[in-house]
């Protein structure tokens, strides 16, 4: 047994931007700063991971990274606050300049990698979003686009007012590279967007499955919903990749609390194909 | 290394010269709740008339509560268990079992954990068969056996006038050649008593058909049993933190003016809080959910992660469940 690094101790980082993100302003996104270029230099993440977030004296949280490994210099969680969570409401009471500690990158990936040449099909809802705006700012580099085929890309959230990185949507929107679809739930008075639960909408723009994969985060029931027009449109199970939560103490396989079956979202999560979700779900897990 | 003997009228010398050897020996004692490992001088009394300790072994190496960092305004900083070597005296062989399941939650490849890892290079583990198993012993159906070695690093044997010792590990090898004045060569005799010991041990040790568990559990995914077996638990926890196998935590902080500590405590899988996020979601929100994961991860999971059940049939649980829920009938059942 030799020694080893610590897997507990988290690196500092400084609140460098903070951006509110919705009307009901439970949802803002940090962007963080290492303190130690040794820290920074040792933090290379890939799009689909987590980290946990450490305030001394309150606790940690994991959260899925929203910044694209390419995003040299810092690193951006979008965190939603809940009355009931001691570290979400700390840190939302945070401001710039204020210092954390963070731990990571931990879990696994979107196979992006494997992906090359293939379509992709990004579905999104909600705060669920965060580790897609990763994939999607990642794919959309400059040297990494033109290693995948198309990119559609499917948002819906609850109101207008409930959408993540509005401006960068609206820049998506534009460009002619990907194809951006923003919908939600209910409009209002300014929107002249699409209207339409995720589900329905993608029954409507019935993006193509072949040679595509499909990457998909949302709230339980959405995700439980989007599931049957995939397979519809034939993306097979292990062709739509998804991406779990769950409650976690040290992020690296051995306080034992977020195990799905023999799994551990940390650790072999918390990216799974449907396959091994839909292999979850008949075995009551 | 060929195994060695010490007269029982050696054994306090035996323990005198191991003090010398490492900074802290442990072994056990009397006290007034029972037979406890606790610390060793020259003067103490060893007694290895018990079954086994109330407190599983998994304490030395993983205590209930540890400091793993401080922190104050400048940041983090990690804490490290004492830079001292350790002897154990005493330990059970489905204890010393326990380790080796530990090893492989606590120490891979990928991440390892520094706290447990380091007591565990500092620590010598002498273990003692069992020549008088408990009633709630099952050791035998479950990979383990009261003379089982695996995990430990000497293996001892209590002869009554004599013990005979045999390394198991390189490390318990280096400490028998250390001390090898204190040893003589068994006898035949000694030989003889220790075999028959042995065979007699295993035959006292009671049964339960568990061989089957994690392929009879592959069926037992929703079944109505969890509930029935659910029903008179507590949820108090006792089987989590007396199982020397289970090793959940949580870490907590204690805050003290502008720095304070990060401390790592026990946890239970058969707490409700375990798994309840902030959002209220909670993915084991019923006591069936927890008991299932308690026994699917120890019977289930653990073959399938680590092709090994993580129970060494200690009986801990049995004895000490305020409901008297107990695993051999638990494991009856799923295999039924």
């Amino acid at each position: 047994m030799s020694a080893t690094i610590n897997p507990y101790v988290p690196a500092r980082v400084q609140i460098e931007k903070v951006t509110l993100e919705n009307d009901e302003k439970d949802l803002k996104t940090f962007r963080f700063a290492f303190c130690d270029k040794q820290d920074e230099a040792k933090f290379n993440h890939e799009c689909g991971q987590f980290a946990m977030l450490s305030i001394a004296g309150v606790g940690e949280i994991p959260i899925g990274i929203a910044s694209s490994p390419l995003d040299k210099g810092y690193v951006e969680f979008t965190v939603k606050r809940y009355p009931t969570g001691l570290v979400t409401s700390a840190l939302h009471d945070m401001s710039e300049g204020d210092i954390i500690g963070l731990r990571g990158p931990l879990g696994n990936s979107f196979p992006l990698e494997s992906l090359k040449g293939k379509n992709i099909l990004i579905v999104g809802g909600g705060f669920a979003f965060t580790t897609l705006r990763a994939t999607i700012r990642y794919l959309l580099s400059d040297g990494i686009r033109n290693q995948y085929k198309n990119i559609t890309i499917l948002y819906g959230a609850r109101s207008p007012g409930e959408l993540l990185y509005k401006a960068e949507l609206e820049a998506w929107q534009k460009r002619s590279d990907i194809t951006t679809i923003v919908t939600v739930d209910k409009g209002d008075y300014a929107w002249k967007g699409r209207v339409g639960l995720v589900p329905v909408v993608l029954k409507e723009i019935a993006p193509s499955a072949a040679d595509a994969v499909c990457i998909v985060c949302g709230p339980p029931i959405m995700l439980k919903f989007t599931m049957p027009p995939l397979m519809e449109l034939g993306f097979s199970p292990n062709n739509i990749l998804t991406s779990l939560e769950r409650k976690m103490t040290c992020g690296v396989g051995k306080c034992g609390r977020c195990n799905v079956g023999s799994k551990y979202v940390c650790k072999d999560g918390p990216v799974f194909p449907y396959s091994k979700i839909k292999e979850f779900e008949d075995r009551g897990l | 290394m060929p195994s060695v003997a010490l007269d029982s009228k050696n054994l306090k010398s035996f323990v005198a010269s191991t003090l010398k050897q490492a900074e802290r020996v442990r072994g056990p004692v009397k006290d007034k709740t029972g037979t406890v490992l606790a610390d060793l001088s020259a003067k103490s009394e060893l007694a290895f008339d018990f079954a086994n300790f109330k407190l599983p072994i998994k304490r030395e190496f993983f205590p209930q509560c540890e400091v793993i960092s401080r922190f104050d305004a400048t940041g983090s900083r990690a804490e490290s268990p004492a830079d001292e070597a350790v002897v154990i005296f005493g330990v059970r062989p489905c204890d010393t079992l326990s380790l080796s399941f530990l090893d492989k939650v606590f120490v891979d490849e990928q991440y390892s954990d520094p706290y447990y890892q380091k007591r565990r290079d500092n620590t010598l583990v002498v273990s003692m068969a069992c020549n008088s198993p408990a009633a709630t012993c099952f050791c035998t159906s479950i990979g383990g056996s009261p003379n089982s070695t695996k995990g430990s690093d000497v293996m001892m044997f209590n002869l009554g006038n004599s013990f005979v010792l045999e390394s198991v590990s390189k490390k318990g090898e280096a400490f028998l050649k250390k001390n090898q004045k204190m040893f003589r060569d068994p006898t035949p005799k000694e030989l003889q008593k220790r075999k028959q010991q042995e065979e007699a041990a295993e035959k006292q040790v009671g049964k339960v058909n568990a061989s089957a568990t994690p392929a009879s559990l592959l069926k037992k995914n929703d079944s109505a049993l969890w509930d029935e077996i659910a029903e008179t638990c507590l949820s108090c926890g006792a089987c989590t933190f007396l199982c020397p196998t289970c090793h959940c935590f949580d870490f907590y902080d204690e805050k003290q003016g502008d720095g304070g500590t990060r401390v790592r405590v026990h946890d239970a899988c058969m707490f409700a809080t375990f798994t309840r996020e902030a959002s209220g979601h909670n993915p084991r929100g019923l006591k069936r959910d927890r008991m299932r994961q308690r026994i699917m991860h120890k019977f289930s999971y653990a073959a399938e992660n680590f092709n090994e059940m993580f129970c060494v049939g200690c009986g801990r649980c049995i004895v000490n469940c305020p409901s008297n829920i107990d695993i051999r009938e638990t494991i009856t059942k799923v295999n039924a």
